[in-house]
């Protein structure tokens, strides 16, 4: 078997009775950017924290390179992490504080100020060395935590939520300056979030993880547009889930019935081997579905319902639709209605393309 | 807050105003910080003031101005006084150093390692604190004296512990749980992130320890330092009872009493010892209070203390276990000798020592017993009330009468004793042989306690929890006494009990104090054992240490709040 740069293979963490990390494999390709993402105690922070080797594993190796790193000491990994909170030595000024593995490694006094000083141009905090890190602001204590764990150059860097403590506006920009750098300097990242706007526009790949296991591994259009099971789609983007009886299908697409609506949809899970009156899953997601105020010619893919609520988002409008028949209440997303005023209670037909139609699961 | 108030009220609507109007007028907690002329709070503060004035100012410079210029001089410049004044300073120096030093390696263990038995350890390092100061040095010698089991049963050698080697010992075990207290609390409080960071960036253990982990302790390892000082310049007790011949300059200032009732010499070597200690207090206070590095970062990483390496947590097993069984050997051989025939000679269990504790010895235990109450609660009920009415109220005026009420923390007993004896034994106010003034100097020596305790809570509570109470509806009062009063019960609790253990323990200041038929029990005890009584010495000890530990526990359990576990609940908030 071919190794990745970075291998995680049947790792495996219980803290007591809970169990943190169950096997989980994921491999890393050198010079990407993979996002492990998952609901807060989903095992995503203790995988990072086992990499970086802070919390040795019950079972499992990873191969850094090929080689076996699992008994490596914390010190002698080159992982450098960036932690939620920093954690910037509050003793010492940024300039201190971004030299301090390169100190560690007795790095000659020359070449400490030439690299410590490019990489504070390459982040752009240059002219701040001699503050102390309570004198800076929240987006320049994140800047300075990345470059003192860029400065050793790491064979990987490990980022722990690394946003969550910068206000929205911030966050934004942050976390495409990162994407950024990590091109520029080509360097592989293993980056934690649970926030899955973020992991989407950040990422190369994504690994979803849930209850310390991984759910889903691939690029963050895989996750997006064929979601391995219902646990992925709404924590995707989020969508609306119908199930059905299955009516005539092939290998890509598939014909089922939900109450008396009949719809055609994508069969995005290959090995799901569907046949007549199976029971399926299917997802839509909210951004995906088109309204009417008049009902559509064509009887699939519409449903019948009524408008309960609106919530004005800006972009977008939010609405809750109670499907005539059917207990389900869908949250349909539209970006061209310009008032709400008289949506409430209003009788519509939503319609969706057959390809948005996700079928994700056998029931 | 009270013109606000008002006008706050005044756009409410008149139905409101109505039936909360009265709420909105005058609350009693912003007062604090806002003055108004002629309320209630105003008579507060104003007896505070006064009473601070009265029985903490005035006795204090009472002894500063008691001794005239030459006095001062010729007393300072006598050959014993500078011997003493030398060896306080040198027993000052080393025995900071060592008790720290245990401190920090003690709280270092508790909080960077897993050995086993972390509450045992920490139970054993409290013990000193519930005990008389010169609990250690009757032990040792009984262990080490002339007569000792180890020195003369044992090894029969003449050597003897008295002199300052034994004095040095004594002192480190005896002030190494303050240091350990302080030491814990900052080590307990350091971001694990920053050390695992380090380790992170390639630092071994050792290079995290000393660049990360002791550079953060820094701070709080010298205000340790600097509290032990303060402790240990005025430590009377243990030289008294081991020193022997070698004087230091509390032991000598009592000398010059007891001996020659040279009250202007006296003097003037207490404010030599005074200086220091007020030196010490506002370095500690102001200096390191500021660079203190231990933040509170809102979420945790879920990191646990990042744990030393075997070897390390093998030795400091065995280092901590060491110390654990000096001091149970410490409290075990007074319990043996209470209950042996004659120490050294006769090893026969008797309960015939137990005799003694009756008449003049009972009465002083029970004097003590009812000072220690009166002076803890009193103590208890002045910080709280200086907490609330007195803590930075209104500019440079208040900041002077909020030092205060932190000021007797850093005067020795022994000053605050001479004081008291030059304050109030002539007019205007005659005290000098009622226990009404052992009650008075213990109660104004322990304020600072409840005081430091309330401010911190009081702070923690911040105004807008009882603002949430009145917008719901509850007067000022009743909103004080439903939300401000119980979270403050804690620091109230803990107030009482420090300052009770540190009243009936005490010794510096009632060894001045205490008046015919009205004797206190650590007075007593010192007698006895320079009379050489040492068994009944020790039965007493036994006892007062008992009633010590009685009360602190019944206090726990009537308050409901544990004030000798670690960390936060230690100072009940």
């Amino acid at each position: 078997m071919a190794m990745e740069y970075l291998e995680l293979c049947r790792i495996s963490k219980r803290f007591g009775k809970v169990i943190a990390v169950d096997e989980l494999n994921v491999s890393i390709k050198r010079g990407t950017l993979v996002t492990l993402l998952g609901p807060s105690g989903c095992g995503k922070t203790t995988t990072l924290h086992i990499l970086a080797g802070f919390i040795q594993p019950d079972q499992g190796e990873i191969y850094l390179n090929g080689q076996p790193i699992t008994h490596l000491p914390p010190h002698r990994r080159g992982m450098s992490l960036v932690f939620q909170s920093y954690a910037l030595f509050p003793h010492m000024t940024v300039y201190d504080n971004i030299a301090y593995g390169l100190r560690i490694r007795r790095i000659s006094r020359n070449e400490i100020t030439a690299r410590v000083t490019k990489i504070m141009e390459l982040v752009g905090l240059r002219g701040l060395e001699k503050r102390y890190p309570h004198q800076l602001s929240g987006g320049q204590q994140q800047r300075v935590a990345l470059a003192r764990a860029l400065v050793v150059q790491p064979y990987v860097l490990l980022l722990d939520e690394p946003l969550s403590n910068l206000d929205a506006k911030l966050r934004v920009a942050v976390r495409t300056e990162i994407r950024k750098l990590q091109r520029e300097i080509n360097i592989t990242i293993v980056y934690v979030t649970h926030d899955q706007e973020e992991a989407l526009s950040i990422s190369d790949f994504i690994a979803l993880m849930s209850q310390g296991r991984l759910v889903q591994f691939g690029s963050p259009q895989d996750l997006y547009y064929a979601p391995a099971n219902q646990f992925v789609a709404d924590f995707i983007g989020g969508s609306n889930f119908i199930s059905g009886f299955v009516t005539h299908c092939t290998e890509t697409e598939c014909e089922f019935s939900v109450g008396n609506y009949d719809f055609l949809g994508r069969v995005v899970n290959a090995n799901l081997r569907l046949k007549m009156g199976d029971m399926v899953l299917a997802a839509i997601r909210p951004e995906h579905i088109s309204l009417h105020f008049a009902q559509p010619e064509t009887r699939t893919n519409v449903f019948e319902g009524e408008i309960i609520d609106t919530a004005f988002l800006g972009g977008k409008t939010r609405l809750w639709v109670q499907i005539v028949n059917q207990e389900t209440l869908f949250i349909v997303d539209i970006s061209n209605i310009s008032t709400t005023s008289d949506l409430q209670n209003k009788k519509c037909w939503l319609s969706v393309r057959p390809s948005d139609v996700m079928i994700i699961e056998k029931l | 807050m009270n013109g606000s108030g008002a006008s706050r009220g005044s756009l409410r609507q008149p139905e409101s105003e109505k039936r909360y109007g009265g709420a909105y007028q005058a609350p009693l907690f912003p007062l604090r910080r806002y003055f108004r002329l002629f309320d209630s709070s105003c008579i507060i503060t104003l007896l505070l003031v006064l009473f601070i004035s009265v029985f903490l100012l005035y006795p204090v410079i009472k002894v500063f101005l008691y001794p005239s210029m030459a006095q001062y001089i010729n007393a300072i410049t006598r050959p014993l006084a500078l011997r003493a004044l030398r060896n306080s300073l040198f027993i000052t120096v080393i025995s900071t150093i060592s008790s720290v030093l245990v401190g920090f390696l003690y709280a270092y263990a508790m909080n960077y390692t897993k050995i086993p038995g972390k509450t045992f350890f920490h139970i054993i390092s409290v013990l000193p604190l519930l005990s008389p100061p010169f609990v250690v040095a009757l032990a040792w010698i009984l262990l080490f004296g002339p007569r000792g089991l180890i020195t003369y049963s044992l090894l029969r050698v003449r050597w003897n512990i008295f002199g300052w080697q034994g004095l040095w010992l004594v002192q480190t075990l005896a002030f190494f749980p303050y240091a350990y207290l302080v030491i814990d609390n900052v080590l307990s409080s350091i971001d694990p992130t920053l050390e695992y960071a380090a380790v992170n960036l390639g630092g071994t253990g050792k290079q995290t320890f000393l660049t990360i982990t002791v550079p953060l302790a820094l701070p709080g390892i010298l205000n340790a330092a600097l509290l032990n000082a303060i402790y240990i310049l005025a430590d009377f007790g243990n030289p008294i009872v081991i020193a022997g011949s070698w004087p230091v300059l509390p032991t000598t200032i009592y000398g010059l009493i007891s001996g020659h009732y040279d009250v202007h010499s006296a003097a003037s070597l207490s404010t030599m010892l005074l200086l220091p200690s007020i030196i010490f207090y506002i370095i500690s206070r102001s200096a390191l209070g500021s660079k203190s590095y231990v933040t509170v970062t809102g979420r945790s990483s879920g990191l646990s203390k990042k744990l030393v390496s075997p070897t390390t947590t093998v030795m400091l097993f065995v280092f901590c276990s060491l110390v654990a069984f000096i001091i149970i050997v410490v409290y075990g051989v007074l319990l043996v000798g209470a209950f042996t025939e004659t120490w050294g000679l006769k090893w026969a269990l008797t309960l015939r020592h137990w005799s003694a504790l009756s008449g003049t010895a009972l009465q002083s235990l029970i004097n003590s017993l009812i000072c220690a109450i009166i002076a803890g609660f009193g103590a208890a009920l002045l910080g709280l009330m200086g907490a609330q009415f007195i803590h930075k109220r209104f500019g440079h005026i208040m900041r002077f009468w909020d030092f205060t009420f932190v000021l007797p923390a850093a005067i020795p007993g022994i000053f605050l004793g001479i004081g008291y004896l030059l304050a109030f034994n002539a007019p205007p106010i005659v005290l000098s042989g009622t226990l009404f003034i052992l009650i008075l100097a213990l109660l104004v020596w322990n304020i600072p306690i409840a005081y430091q305790t309330c401010v911190a809570a009081i702070k923690q509570i911040g105004d807008e929890i009882p603002y949430a109470a009145i917008s719901l509806g509850a007067s000022s009062v009743r909103a004080f006494l439903s939300t401000v009063a119980p979270l403050l019960r804690g620091p109230f609790a803990y107030g009482f009990v420090m300052g009770f253990l540190r009243a009936i323990t005490n010794l510096s200041i009632v060894i001045f104090l205490i008046g015919p038929g009205r004797n206190v029990a650590t007075v007593h005890i010192m007698n006895l054992i320079q009379y050489a009584e040492i068994p009944r010495a020790v039965v007493l000890t036994v006892a007062l240490f008992g009633v010590a530990i009685i009360v602190a526990v019944l206090a726990q359990i009537v308050l409901g709040i544990p004030l000798f576990g670690r960390g936060k609940a230690r100072r009940g908030s």
